[in-house]
């Protein structure tokens, strides 16, 4: 069980620290005196101001989220993400990887997609009380989902609009 | 008067081909069932349909964008009428009244209203864009350094307010967040590579398609498959006569004209977008009603309000996306990326560079709007299936468009890696009451904001004062000040206190502490 406003107080330090990070390195950019520009023209200038304006409301932010405690007074973000729903997320997120950065671009593309399709399907439709005969229907069915859409997809892109997959 | 008649009918003429209605049909089509599927924006659709756009010629690329962006926006009415989930949440308020209806066995009925609604909503966008965008376009044409930079930073901070639920420093802060996801990359006056963390693929900078699809495809889908599933509702209804609709949109022709002026005028307004416009015309109806009682149990008006003001939004968005180039709402945010790659130059210039294009527009509106009705009124047995499709096999397919999409743009894995990083972020920022229009406007005008600071400072010789001197810059300047203090929670409480009459006790001055 994970606590929302744990999460919001995680990223407001996070964004906090964006804020801070992006001062500095906008503090710090060339300020290119050899090409002779207007110092008001400095690269770093909006960054500088970007960092400043983030580190006050991430600060604000967090103020906020400090005084306000674990009370909730509705318009403030609350509740808990359960155990199965960030399994189900995380799940989720790791299957997409493997198809976007992992997949894709290793193997050809109608293949990866029709892959992934199946196993998303699979995956998620899936449940042990599932007779046997209507998990067999469930896997046949995402199968031919998955090669008819995988198939459709790269000659959209392949042959339609000649595009080159990855 | 003539000049912009004759405009409209050698567009109307251009467009009226074969395939050119042939591609209102599919695009509108599309754009209905995109925004009835719970989960897919009107956004998204348009974001994934640049994405398929990109060999055909200009004015039909654009045809079809359109489209899809009328088209889901009406769309979200069918899953809110019918689910009482909206498909976008443009027809959250639609919900409102569209379900009580079908439970009363009038959903036809409620169906045919909302078509109504949207189609007249959307017309009297159309008619605004029409008288405004010209001339608003000529005014803008006279901004200079100064002025653009009170806009762009007019954008994100308008934005960022009306956006937020209830946490005006998150809307700020995506604003701030988006700014900054566009300061990576070669900037627009040295060509200097900033933050670019040794990476070589980001000295170009951030692509707008791959974040886009991923703050708004990917994060969809992340949502739509954490959240739980909806129950259809299975009561038959009753069709409606044709008689009893144009008689309740006739009883109503003050709510449809007011909520038609209030959705195009939040439409304009940089970054809102058609969630606002429909709340703001459902409150506006609900004030002046006679049938205040009715709100939120089945209401006609109610309905017919909540409709007319999202579609309004449409046409209202373009208005500024054209003329100042400041998307109006966050479809309308990659609609301005769409425009730029099929060569049209949204901002001041368009009235010069490009002086049909905004007539050229409203005609494709008008297609996209009467293509909307006909499928409206015709095809609800057809809805209604299609809304039985389990998301775990639609997810999976958008998820693949969401990857295709941004690759097929650049030819670069990497983006589909930023995709995949945005989708994310997006997710969690979400979750977190973040909006993503600021972010996305943000983005979009980063550089803007960048080069007017800059290049100001340079005509000026570093001299702040010259930002404020100006009239136009004066009058953003103070509008964005008084934005940005009534946002101040101790500001806000000192003003409610003192419309009381000084009459706040002690509870509602402790509340409120963000």
């Amino acid at each position: 069980m994970l606590k929302l406003r744990s999460v919001d107080l995680t990223v407001t330090v996070i964004l906090l620290a964006v804020g801070i990070a992006q001062f500095v390195g906008g503090l710090t950019m060339d300020r290119l005196e050899m090409r002779r520009i207007h110092p008001a023209s400095i690269p770093g200038l909006l960054p500088m101001i970007l960092g400043i304006a983030i580190t006050i409301v991430a600060g604000l932010q967090l103020w906020g989220l400090m005084r306000r405690g674990d009370n909730d007074d509705g318009a403030h973000v609350s509740g808990f993400i359960a155990h199965t729903e960030l399994l189900k997320l995380l799940g989720l997120i790791a299957i997409c990887a493997a198809y976007a950065l992992f997949l894709v671009g290793r193997i050809h593309f109608w293949a990866a997609s029709s892959l992934f399709v199946a196993s998303f399907i699979i995956i998620f439709e899936f449940s042990s009380a599932m007779p046997r005969r209507a998990l067999l229907f469930m896997i046949a069915r995402a199968v031919i989902i998955a090669v008819a859409f995988g198939g459709a997809l790269s000659y959209l892109f392949e042959d339609l609009f000649l595009v080159r997959l990855p | 008067m003539n000049t912009v008649f004759d405009a409209l009918l050698s567009a109307f003429a251009n467009l009226s081909t074969p395939m050119m209605l042939f591609n209102v049909v599919w695009a509108t089509l599309l754009g209905i069932f995109v925004g009835a599927l719970p989960g897919l924006t009107a956004t998204m659709g348009v974001a994934l349909l640049t994405t398929l756009t990109y060999s055909l010629d200009r004015d039909a690329a654009i045809l079809v964008l359109i489209c899809m962006y009328v088209g889901a926006i009406y769309g979200g009415s069918r899953s809110a009428i019918l689910l009482n989930i909206p498909g976008t949440p443009a027809s959250a308020a639609t919900a409102l009244d569209g379900f009580p209806l079908v439970r009363q066995g009038k959903g036809a009925l409620a169906m045919a209203i909302a078509t109504l609604g949207s189609m007249l909503g959307t017309l009297v966008g159309i008619v605004m864009l029409i008288a405004i965008a010209p001339p608003l376009a000529e005014a803008a044409f006279g901004f200079g350094s100064y002025e653009f930079f009170w806009l762009a930073l007019f954008g994100i901070v308008i934005s960022g307010q009306l956006t937020h639920s209830g946490e005006p420093l998150k809307g700020y802060m995506a604003g701030l967040i988006g700014l900054s996801v566009a300061m990576i990359g070669s900037e627009g006056i040295h060509s200097y590579v900033r933050f670019n963390f040794d990476i070589q693929q980001m000295n170009g900078g951030i692509d707008l398609i791959p974040a886009m699809v991923g703050a708004f495809g990917f994060a969809e889908v992340l949502f739509a498959m954490t959240l739980p599933a909806a129950q259809m509702v299975e009561k038959k209804s009753v069709p409606a006569p044709i008689r009893d609709l144009l008689k309740s949109v006739w009883r109503y022709k003050r709510t449809v004209f007011e909520s038609g002026v209030i959705g195009t005028l939040v439409g304009i307004i940089p970054g809102v977008g058609e969630d606002i416009g429909a709340w703001g015309s459902y409150a506006a109806a609900k004030r002046h009603s006679k049938e205040r009682a009715e709100f939120g149990k089945g209401s006609q008006e109610g309905l017919i309000a909540a409709e007319t003001g999202n579609s309004a939004v449409v046409p209202g968005s373009l208005i500024p996306t054209l003329t100042l180039g400041v998307p109006g709402s966050a479809s309308a945010a990659v609609l301005i990326a769409a425009l730029f790659l099929h060569g049209v130059r949204p901002g001041p210039m368009i009235m010069f560079d490009q002086p049909e294009m905004i007539y050229t527009i409203a005609v494709m509106l008008i297609f996209a709007t009467i293509a909307m009705g006909v499928f409206g009124m015709a095809l609800t047995p057809v809805f209604v299936r299609v809304l039985k499709v389990p998301r775990t096999i639609l997810m999976p397919l958008v998820f693949c468009l969401c990857v295709i999409g941004p690759y097929a743009l650049t030819q670069r894995i990497f983006d589909i890696w930023v995709m995949f990083f945005f989708g994310v972020v997006g997710y969690v920022l979400r979750r977190l009451n973040y909006p993503m229009a600021p972010l996305v406007l943000g983005i979009i005008l980063g550089s803007l904001l960048d080069k007017s600071l800059r290049r100001g400072l340079i005509l000026s010789n570093g001299d702040i004062t010259a930002f404020f001197t100006r009239p136009v810059s004066a009058g953003f300047a103070i509008v964005i000040a008084l934005i940005i203090l009534l946002s101040i929670p101790p500001v806000r409480r000192l003003l409610q206190f003192k419309r009381r009459g000084g009459s706040a006790n002690s509870e509602e001055t402790g509340n409120g502490a963000d």
